[in-house]
């Protein structure tokens, strides 16, 4: 116990601590205020003592204190303010006018019978401020990294309270921090189950988890999609998690794209017929659809990389592969065929296509390709192409026999159009021998009696007639004459001029044949025996349809077509030549008209005509670019015209006009005569010596040629053609060996020879029998001087 | 008479002691809606007077997980310790409710202790003192400690308890702020002041109807 002079100790104590004491009795008063208060209220104890405690301090300032003090008062409680709730508890400075941080507590003290009150105050400013400043440091880095992240960063603690959220909660879901804080972290997720399962796992296992996406609920009901990492951590032995929720919407929308993307083009690739595979960049097949295992037979997963090569033919492999290289290597589209085994172990072609797919700076991200099966094409293909060449050969065989039947059709026209002359042209002929036999009939008689005298009456009579008869001959056999269709340029007059006679025995005596022919008629191009053939098979028609006799009349003219003419013609318009042949007959009703041209119609009775007649003479007008029209009415008569196209140029193999100059040999010409027959021989032989001519002649080749390979003068050749041993053309030819520019004119009764004019080279020519032998003399004048000029050049440039 | 069983309380005193921690638990409430300037609200649904022993196995049975405590020791006539319990999930929420607005969780962490031990300290005062006011008797209470632990470490503190301890055990519903907090209030006594109480109940029962109790064995 303190002694006397101590008793001023608990005082001076009660002034020394290092806190703040007051003590109130129960009507608050202050009995007891020490030195640390003082200073800390800047209170006098003077100015204190006596005055009640809450009216040292502005009005409402120490509420806290104070209610405290009535409880304590009141009931006896003892109250703990800290500055963690209480801030400003009172207006305390420290000694260097700082504010001071304080706690303070209140305490009731009973010394009965009266009670007081205890008020004591604690400086905790250094504490506090380390803590603060600690604090800072460290929440300054935190929050910079919490309030700015993106993600979304919540505290739990070990029962999914939430204890934090950062802003970026707010924009993900809504919820301001406030409403989140304190509520369950689970309410937020759908699947509450499989989220307390993972953060449990948090808890009790691994302190990090791999991030798992969950679906969350947003504040408007909207759903997110959130990436969720957890980790656990210690503070104060208390467990709390942060939950790291990663907006990943965005990436699960393009997943979505990606995968329905990806899934359409598997469900297309396996709904093709055709094989659909995908390779990667460096250009291994890594996918192939249900279709090629099917095919194949192999099993998925044996074909990825190089093993679908397996699949392809030997022979094509190469191919395949150096036709791939090259579409990776330039990133363009790849195409190849090859054939590819199936699961059978044949091989069937495929055509296969791949497209590059691209991504991000253009780069190929993966090839995607198909076989299409094309070994029905490649068969398709190379049959068509064998029944091609077989029916190029059928229809150039068919065409060839169409050419010979068309050949062997105009012939037989003809050999009916002669049939038909022929009962005309044997009273003429019959006529004529008359009147040849009659006249050397009275020849000879006279010339037996002596009376010589008037014999040339007779002579000329027999001379015509015959010459008549071999006109008539040379008529019949060049028309009748076997000869390839060859156009050439043609005067029409002409043409109708050389038939004249012909068309005039055909039709008969009570048929009166009119020529018109056209003032400068110009030239047509078409086939000369064809158009004779036309124009004798019309005459014939004619005449046919006039039974009873009347008139047919041939005329030609110019023509220029205008477009609405040459139109009804099915022409060009322009110039052309007609050549119109009109009867006076029955005239054709419309159906027969219309069918006129019709092969095989005919109005004739059978064994009649072929019918062919108008279709033929349509066919090669027409090949001639040229038209047929029919104009008839019943009653009426008919008038076939023929229109021609003009031609521009200048005639040739123009009929050899008759010699009748001076037929003399000039030097002793010597010309070798190779007949067999002797009578011709004969004439032949006298009319040359008569000429001047020296005539040598033979009967057969062999001896004409012993003649020939000698040295003996020749400058021409006659030969016949038809010879026994070598023939005439053969004879030539054995000649020139020797005689290289030897002359030749060949003599044949047959039209055929006259026909292979082609056979003959330059130098030689051909007469025809019958000749009148002023005819032959002047072809042999021709020939002689023609060579004569041809090897004496030098005569021309100095006339 | 009503010594014939001390380690527990009879009818009468039951109901007297659950009214007086209920007028303690208002006065707390009333104290602390000062404090938050809030609406809160405090009941005791029931009051229990048990062995420590059984107290330790009701309190782990109800509350598996870790617990925090404010621990306040209390003298006078009757002497022992006054736990306010919470689990310790829970004690963050109480926090939040005592302090204004949204503070930041490393803000409430910080706080955490001194604010539980100054609402832990308004609650057990205002039982302590209340009832100690209505007993008409003085009881000296120290300065509140936060302890951490589970229901056998809360009550087996230093120095080690006397056999047949008994626990005075309170359970409370705490709502404030739209939360609502269970917890629990436990006052630790030895059987000299368990008998203390009786009698102060007693006495209190006697002043407060105006006939001595009725001898139980009456």
């Amino acid at each position: 116990m303190l002694d006397a002079t101590q008793k001023d100790l608990p005082w001076t104590l009660f002034d020394t601590v290092d806190l703040g004491v007051a003590l109130l009795d129960c009507d608050r008063r202050v009995v007891a205020w020490n030195a640390w208060l003082a200073f800390a209220t800047a209170i006098s104890r003077e100015a204190a003592i006596g005055r009640r405690f809450e009216d040292l301090f502005p009005a409402g300032s120490v509420k806290h204190v104070a209610l405290a003090v009535t409880a304590s008062l009141e009931s006896g409680t003892s109250r703990l303010l800290s500055q963690s709730l209480h801030p400003k508890l009172l207006p305390l400075k420290t000694r260097s006018g700082q504010d001071m941080v304080h706690d303070a507590t209140v305490r009731a003290v009973d010394y009965p019978p009266a009670r007081y009150c205890l008020i004591q105050v604690f400086d905790v400013s250094v504490a506090v401020k380390r803590e603060r400043l600690l604090r800072e440091r460290q929440n300054a880095r935190y929050d910079a990294v919490v309030d700015s992240a993106p993600d979304v960063i919540l505290t739990l603690d070990d029962e999914d309270i939430i204890q934090f959220a950062n802003p970026a909660a707010d924009r993900q879901f809504g919820y301001a921090a406030k409403e989140l804080i304190g509520r369950p972290a689970a309410l937020l997720f759908e699947d509450r189950a499989a989220w307390n399962e993972t953060r449990r796992a948090v808890l009790d296992g691994d302190a990090v988890r791999q991030p798992v996406e969950v679906r969350a609920r947003r504040k408007d009901g909207s759903a997110t999609y959130l990436e969720v990492s957890l980790s656990r951590w210690v503070s104060q032995s208390r467990v709390l998690i942060t939950a790291i929720l990663r907006d990943v919407n965005e990436r699960r929308v393009a997943q979505e794209i990606l995968r329905a993307s990806e899934s359409q083009f598997r469900t297309l690739a396996q709904a093709m017929p055709n094989h659909v595979w995908t390779a990667r960049p460096d250009g291994q097949l890594d996918w192939f659809n249900e279709r090629v295992y099917e095919y194949s037979g192999m099993k998925p997963g044996t074909l990825d990389g190089e093993g679908w090569g397996s699949l392809v033919h030997p022979d094509d492999i190469s191919t395949a592969t150096e036709h791939w290289r090259a579409a990776l290597a330039a990133g363009a589209p790849y195409e190849a065929q090859f054939r590819i085994r199936s699961a059978d172990g044949a091989y069937r072609w495929h055509l296969a296509r791949a497209f590059p797919t691209r991504g991000a700076q253009d780069a190929i991200v993966r090839w995607v390709g198909s076989n299409t099966d094309i070994e029905d094409q490649k068969v398709a293909a190379q049959t068509l192409a064998d029944v091609n060449a077989t029916l190029e050969q059928r229809v150039s065989q068919r065409t060839s026999q169409l050419t010979q039947a068309e050949e062997a059709l105009r012939q037989s026209q003809k050999m009916e159009a002669v049939g038909q002359l022929t009962g005309g042209i044997a009273h003429d002929f019959n006529n004529l021998l008359q009147g040849i036999l009659g006249a050397l009939d009275i020849i000879k008689r006279r010339i037996a009696e002596g009376r010589i005298g008037d014999l040339d009456r007779f002579l000329n009579g027999a001379l015509d007639s015959a010459n008549r008869a071999a006109t008539l001959t040379h008529r019949l056999l060049a028309f009748s004459r076997r000869q390839p269709v060859d156009p050439r340029p043609l005067d029409l007059n002409e043409l109708i001029g050389t038939v004249d006679e012909l068309l005039r025995r055909s039709l008969g005596e009570n048929i009166d044949l009119r020529v018109a022919a056209g003032e400068d008629l110009w030239l047509v191009r078409c086939d000369g025996n064809q158009l004779e053939n036309a124009l004798l098979n019309l005459a014939i028609n004619a005449r046919d349809a006039m039974p009873n006799g009347g008139t047919v009349t041939i005329d030609t003219a110019n023509t220029v077509f205008d477009a609405r003419q040459a139109r009804r013609r099915d022409v060009s318009a322009g110039e052309y030549v007609c050549l119109r042949v009109s009867d006076t007959g029955v005239g054709m009703p419309p159906n027969v008209k219309a069918r006129a041209f019709d092969p095989f119609y005919t109005t004739k009775p059978i064994g009649k005509g072929t019918g062919l007649g108008l279709s033929m003479i349509y066919g090669f007008v027409r090949q001639s670019d040229g038209s047929v029209l029919i104009d008839s009415e019943p009653g009426k008569g008919s008038s076939i015209e023929i229109c021609l196209p003009r031609y521009r140029g200048d005639a040739v193999g123009a009929p050899v006009q008759e010699f009748s100059g001076d037929n003399r040999a000039e030097a002793n010409e010597v010309v070798l005569i190779v007949e067999d027959e002797a009578v011709v021989r004969l004439l032949v032989v006298e009319t040359l010596n008569d000429l001047g001519y020296q005539a040598l002649e033979t009967a057969d080749s062999a001896a004409a040629l012993r003649i020939l390979q000698s040295s003996q003068r020749v400058d021409l050749l006659v030969s016949d053609i038809g010879l026994p041993g070598l023939n005439g053309r053969q004879l030539a030819d054995a000649a020139r060996v020797t005689r290289p520019g030897l002359k030749v004119l060949f003599v044949t009764g047959y039209a055929e020879d006259a026909a292979g004019s082609a056979f003959l080279e330059p130098g030689m020519e051909i007469v025809i029998k019958p000749f009148t032998m002023e005819a032959l003399a002047s072809k042999i004048r021709e020939m002689i001087e023609g060579g004569r000029a041809r090897i004496r050049p030098g005569k021309e440039w100095s006339d | 008479m009503s010594k014939a069983s001390p380690t527990t309380l009879n009818e009468l005193e039951q109901d007297a002691l659950t009214e007086l921690v209920n007028l303690g638990v208002s006065k707390a409430a009333l104290s602390l809606r000062e404090m938050t300037g809030e609406q809160v609200l405090l009941s005791v649904p029931s009051v229990d007077l048990i062995a420590r022993t059984r107290a330790i196995e009701t309190l782990g049975r109800n509350e598996p997980n870790r617990l925090v405590a404010v621990h306040q020791v209390f003298d006078g006539d009757i002497h022992g310790r006054a736990l306010l319990i919470f689990p310790e999930t829970r004690s963050l929420e109480l926090v939040r409710a005592v302090t204004s607005g949204n503070l930041p969780l490393e803000d409430i962490l910080e706080l955490e202790h001194e604010a539980l031990a100054e609402t832990g300290n308004i609650i057990l005062n205002g039982c302590l003192a209340t009832i100690a006011n209505l007993l008409q008797r003085t009881l000296m209470i120290s300065l509140p400690e936060i302890l951490r632990g589970d229901s056998a470490s809360l009550f087996s503190l230093p120095p080690p308890p006397e056999a047949g301890d008994f626990v005075l055990f309170v359970y409370i519903n705490f709502s404030l702020r739209e939360r609502d907090i269970q917890g629990y209030i436990a006052l630790l006594m030895d059987l000299p002041s368990l008998e203390a109480l009786k009698t102060l109940l007693g006495e209190f029962i006697q002043r407060t109807a105006g006939d001595p109790p009725l001898p139980s064995n009456a």
